[in-house]
């Protein structure tokens, strides 16, 4: 088989494109873990409810699909303020418990689901059908939506985080737990603020991935795996490691699939992900 | 009671319950019947295949990391024993060991860069390294038969003297079954002896402060990397033993499949729902929860909710889980009456 | 203290397997005393039944004898992704269990048979389908056992079922014949006895999808193959080769193999374009592979035919991928062209709406796939006029006569297979290829009987 460089850069734009759903699962997952300094298992399981309101509200019910996505986005961040006040927040600093706690919540979300929804493999409409040509290379224009979709929001959360007075103090908290205690910062409501928030982009990751791809109950823990995967590479904790990670993520795998098949391309990246863990565990971005 | 009476009267209770355990095959023949008395037969070997796995993962807990890569490292000693006995022809009472030995060399060749974390971050490695395994598995389907699986019916354990052969893996599984609890009992004793002896100590002072312990001058490094090699040398052998019992190994990524992620969640949910400070709690918690899924298959769509649910009440309400059920009795009890007293509970 | 316990603990041990020991091997010596009680223990019931038989029999002549129960097992993987198409299947048992019950049972000899249709899960996984197996045939006494969907789980139960003397009927599709030889090949052979197949492998109906490609699109000369990832799908690539040659057309580009948490599939879909290629065959599918790989290669700007061997409703296939392909055809019935198909598969259809089973989860024609094969396993039971796995079976091999057995897809069905697979027990019967043609509308194009020589 000769790969030409056309094909390679199919790939490369095709990766980039699929980096944007990533990045939305990322974002929430690498906030938590920076300012809550937990896993949070169950973050799949909230991408992937996010993505079910959506269907509940624009496939079985005709809300337009970018209200059905608004209305999902609260949602989800009201789950998000639940979950933080009823089952993270009692349970101080306990490590184990934290993970049994959140892996618990991730069996019981995708039972309920996968109950309450039929079984069948579902679809969300398409955000934008078929594809367009640039040099040869063929673009999807739902992918474009994507992407376009979850650097906007990225770009919106960066403002909110570098330029309003909240946004700072949850920096400041992740960056010295300690120092941004005294200064007067609530930890409880930083805590809850930011699960929030990474439940909203979430559902935002969930819709585009379900309309991308198809919904099912258990669509949480790929998704999930990919989150890990790319904020290790850009540094946990770090919002610009995590779109850069997304977008690395996306061109690497899309690549290694290309070169060694579709099978490689999802084993490799987590090989790259343990080295980075090993050799360089602040990723690319990250601080110590 | 003076102290020696207490030992005394605990270890007759255990030689009772291990009495009783190793009847019990034959009291659920006569109870249940021929036919229920095999197929719970089978069901109990699984339940020994996990009580192996899940005390494994305590082991490596000891020292205070987590480790989600149980279900990874079951399928390198299950796929290794069964591709060495089908492949290269030897005997599988070599190659059970031999898996563990496999599995165990993994984790050494991975044991050092792994604990260069600590944490969460831990736990990412192994479990990704869990997904590894499984989808490599999947990858190199010359060898291992891919997704379709990998089987070897005619393989079993078995032992000749003379002319008699008495083969382990027959269609009432009782031989397994005492195969099982031998090779259970001997690893979970080994990891007794590990736990009670001065080493146990040292990983205990880590798990609790880890500075102390090296400022004492600890290596930790080195009694981390052993705990994990050694658990892991059990999880192959829980592996190995999977494999000659069900005699087909499979690596598809159905959350269903024992050598799935969840396998170790589950493992890491029998260990706290039973007790992840006692040695007996994975085994009380493995035992009941299988014993319970079983008998509720009914129910089985609900299974995981239900576990999940069961796993976080106990978090909060009996963090030492199912062992300590005494401790918490007398605390209820009085929280209780101090409910219907109106009064707190410290003043009752 | 300690060593004490220690001791006794040992010596129990050593006790318990110096014990079995000594069962085991006397099992060895006199294998014949140990296993022969557990068939005494059914023998008498038999025997017993027998002399009730022969005592009712001649005071009334007439009479139509007893009421009893015959169960069947079924083994799908009721939960976890992908549940869906083992409801559906488990729906269509379902139906045939209460259509023959509804008509007032299984008549064999002077009695009836009431049929009880006990669905176990195997989630996809061989132990959970070795768990099942054992449940449905220790515990609850099955003879007749309708296989596992997944051709992994096939191949644990078997066993399991041969010991006991179980028939395992395979119901669903069968990845790849015996004639393609490859390790663990689940096909029957003559090896394998009590184990007949009631639908066809997808190398066994691939020739009449080339045939419908030549017809329709007749500027395709190359062809480019994927599928899941399975040693089945490489079989069937090495096979394609010269099947292909053979009709003057060429097997371009290398095997895609779809790994099994495969998401996106415009990487892979990127290589196999790359040998520009004419038509894409998806040689073993699911419907997520069907209409991805359609999706993927139409948004990639590729224009030919997209064929699939595995039976999978065209129109459902295109839905889950977002809708909107065309040039889809592959072996199939098309639900949403329900007209243009037999009379049979109307009422199949009524019953199921009728049941109160949800539109939602009518997963293609998986369910007729499982009616199907439920019903021609009671009709071979109520011919063989015996409920004994072994003489069913032997019955079912005899039944080479064309039309001997009905089946929803059509009229004229027979048992052949000898010369290919080495054994009389596949069932021939007329099925469908669905399409999408280039204008969007999925129909049932043309109707094929599959014959296996």
């Amino acid at each position: 088989m000769d790969i030409t460089g056309q094909d390679v850069a199919q790939s490369i734009i095709n990766g980039l494109c699929m980096g944007g759903t990533y990045i939305l699962i990322g974002l929430g997952l690498t906030l938590i873990l920076g300012i809550m300094n937990i896993l949070q298992f169950a973050h799949g399981e909230v991408y992937m409810i996010g993505a079910f309101t959506v269907y509940l509200l624009s496939v079985l019910n005709g809300v337009n699909l970018y209200v059905a996505v608004v209305i999902s986005m609260i949602t989800t961040a009201i789950l998000g303020l639940i979950l933080e006040r009823v089952l993270l927040r009692p349970l101080k600093g306990q490590f184990l418990s934290y993970v049994c706690v959140t892996t618990g919540l991730s069996l019981i979300l995708q039972t309920t689901i996968m109950l309450t929804f039929s079984k069948g493999t579902k679809q969300l409409p398409s955000l934008y059908k078929g594809s367009f040509e640039i040099a040869g290379a063929y673009v999807s224009r739902e992918r474009v939506v994507a992407i376009v979709i979850a650097l906007l929001l990225t770009l919106i959360l960066y403002t909110f985080l570098k330029r309003t007075k909240y946004g700072l103090a949850m920096t400041a908290s992740a960056q010295n737990r300690e120092g941004a205690l005294m200064q007067g910062i609530n930890p409880n409501l930083m805590s809850a603020m930011v699960v929030a928030i990474g439940s909203a982009l979430a559902a935002v990751g969930g819709a585009l991935g379900g309309s991308i791809f198809n919904l099912d109950p258990y669509m949480g823990g790929l998704a999930f795996m990919k989150g890990i995967t790319l904020i290790v590479i850009g540094g946990l904790g770090s919002i610009p490691g995590a779109v850069v990670g997304g977008l690395l993520l996306g061109v690497a795998e899309s690549l290694l699939a290309l070169f060694f098949g579709a099978q490689m391309g999802i084993i490799l990246p987590l090989v790259l992900v343990i080295a980075f863990l090993i050799f360089r565990p602040r990723g690319l971005f990250g601080h110590d | 009671m003076t102290e020696q009476q207490k030992r005394l009267s605990k270890g007759l209770v255990g030689v009772v319950i291990y009495a009783l355990v190793l009847a019990l095959p034959w009291i659920l023949r006569s109870g249940l019947g021929v036919g229920k008395g095999t197929y719970w037969t089978h069901i109990l070997i699984l339940v020994g295949v996990m009580i192996l796995s899940t005390s494994s993962m305590r082991a490596i807990f000891l020292t205070g990391e987590m480790s989600l890569g149980t279900a990874g490292f079951m399928l390198v000693g299950g796929y290794a024993a069964a591709l060495l006995s089908a492949k290269a022809g030897l005997s599988p009472w070599l190659t059970l060991l031999l898996g563990g030995l496999v599995a165990a060399a993994v984790a050494g060749l991975v044991a050092y860069p792994f604990f260069r974390v600590k944490g969460i971050y831990f736990v990412i490695c192994t479990l990704l390294l869990g997904f590894i395994f499984l989808y490599m598995a999947g990858y190199f389907k010359g060898l291992t038969g891919g997704w379709q699986g990998f089987q070897f019916y005619d393989i079993s354990p078995q032992i000749t003297v003379g002319s008699r052969t008495l083969k382990f893996g027959t269609k009432t599984n009782i031989e397994y079954f005492y195969l099982t609890v031998f090779v259970v009992s001997i690893c979970l004793f080994f990891m007794y002896r590990m736990e009670h002896s001065r080493v146990g100590m040292v990983w205990k002072s880590i798990r609790e402060a880890d500075v102390l312990a090296k400022s004492v001058g600890v290596n930790i490094m080195a009694h981390k990397i052993f705990i994990f090699v050694v658990a892991c040398f059990f999880i192959g052998i829980a592996g190995g033993l999977f494999a000659f019992h069900v005699h087909a190994l499979s690596p598809t990524s159905t959350p269903a499949n024992i050598f799935h992620f969840f396998t170790s969640v589950y493992c890491l949910m029998y260990m706290v729902v039973g007790g992840a400070n006692s040695f007996y709690g994975p085994i009380l918690g493995t035992s009941l929860f299988m014993v319970l899924r079983e008998l509720g298959r009914a129910v089985g769509e609900y299974w995981p909710m239900i576990a999940g649910a069961v796993l976080i009440l106990v978090v909060f309400f009996m963090p030492k889980g199912l062992v300590a059920t005494g401790e918490y009795l007398p605390v209820w009890y009085r929280k209780l009456r101090g409910l219907f007293k109106g009064k707190t509970p410290s003043s009752a | 203290m300690k060593k004490t316990l220690v001791i006794i603990l040992t010596l129990l041990l050593a006790l318990g397997l110096a014990s079995v020991f000594a069962v085991g091997c006397g099992e060895e010596e006199s294998t014949e005393t140990t296993v022969a009680p557990t068939d005494t223990s059914e023998a008498p019931t038999e025997t017993t039944e027998a002399p009730t038989e022969t005592t009712v029999a001649p005071t009334d002549t007439t009479a139509t004898g007893e009421e009893r129960e015959l169960s069947i097992g079924g083994i799908a993987f009721l939960t976890g992704p992908g549940a869906a198409g083992a409801m559906a299947c488990k729906a269509g048992w379902e139906l045939a269990t209460a259509k023959i019950n509804d008509a007032g049972g299984l008549k064999i000899g002077n009695d009836t048979y009431k049929v009880k249709l006990l669905v176990e899960d195997d989630a996809m996984s061989v132990d959970q389908a070795a768990t099942a197996a054992q449940k449905l045939i220790h515990q609850d006494g099955v003879t007749f056992l309708m296989g596992p969907l997944v051709d992994a789980c096939k191949n644990v139960i078997y066993p399991i079922c041969a010991e006991a003397g179980v028939m395992l009927a395979n119901v669903d599709t069968c990845n790849a014949s015996a004639q393609l030889k490859y390790e663990g090949n689940t096909d029957l052979s003559p090896e394998r006895p009590l184990f007949p197949r009631f639908h066809y492998a997808n190398d066994e109906i691939i020739p009449y999808l080339i045939d419908y490609m030549e017809e329709n699109y007749p500027d395709a000369k190359k062809v480019a193959v994927c599928g899941v990832q399975e040693e089945c799908t490489v079989a069937l690539y090495e096979w394609l080769e010269g099947m292909l040659a053979a009709r003057g057309l060429e097997r371009v580009g290398q095997l895609e193999q779809m790994a099994a948490d495969t998401a996106d599939y415009v990487p892979p879909v990127t290589r196999l374009l790359s040998s520009n290629p004419d038509a894409i065959l998806v040689a073993v599918s699911t419907p997520t592979t069907w209409g991805f790989v359609s999706k993927a290669s139409r948004e990639l700007g590729f224009k030919g035919p997209v064929m699939c061997a595995t039976h999978l409703d065209v129109d459902f296939a295109n839905t889950i991928a977002g809708g909107g392909n065309i040039d889809m055809f592959g072996a199939g019935v098309c639900m949403s062209d329900l007209a243009s198909l037999p009379p049979q598969m109307q009422d199949a259809h009524a019953e199921y709406q009728a049941k109160g089973y949800s539109a939602a989860d009518e997963i293609a024609d998986v369910y007729l796939v499982g009616y199907n094969g439920l019903w021609v396993l009671l009709q071979t039971i109520e011919k063989a006029q015996s409920v004994d796995p072994q003489v069913v079976y032997e019955e079912y091999q005899k039944m080479t006569e064309p039309g001997v057995l009905q089946t929803l897809w059509g009229d004229g069905a027979y048992v052949g297979g000898l010369e290919s697979t080495g054994v009389n027990a596949v069932l021939n019967y007329p099925y469908w290829i669905n399409a999408i043609g280039s204008d969007g509308v999925a129909k049932n194009v043309q109707q094929v009987f599959v014959r296996v020589p």
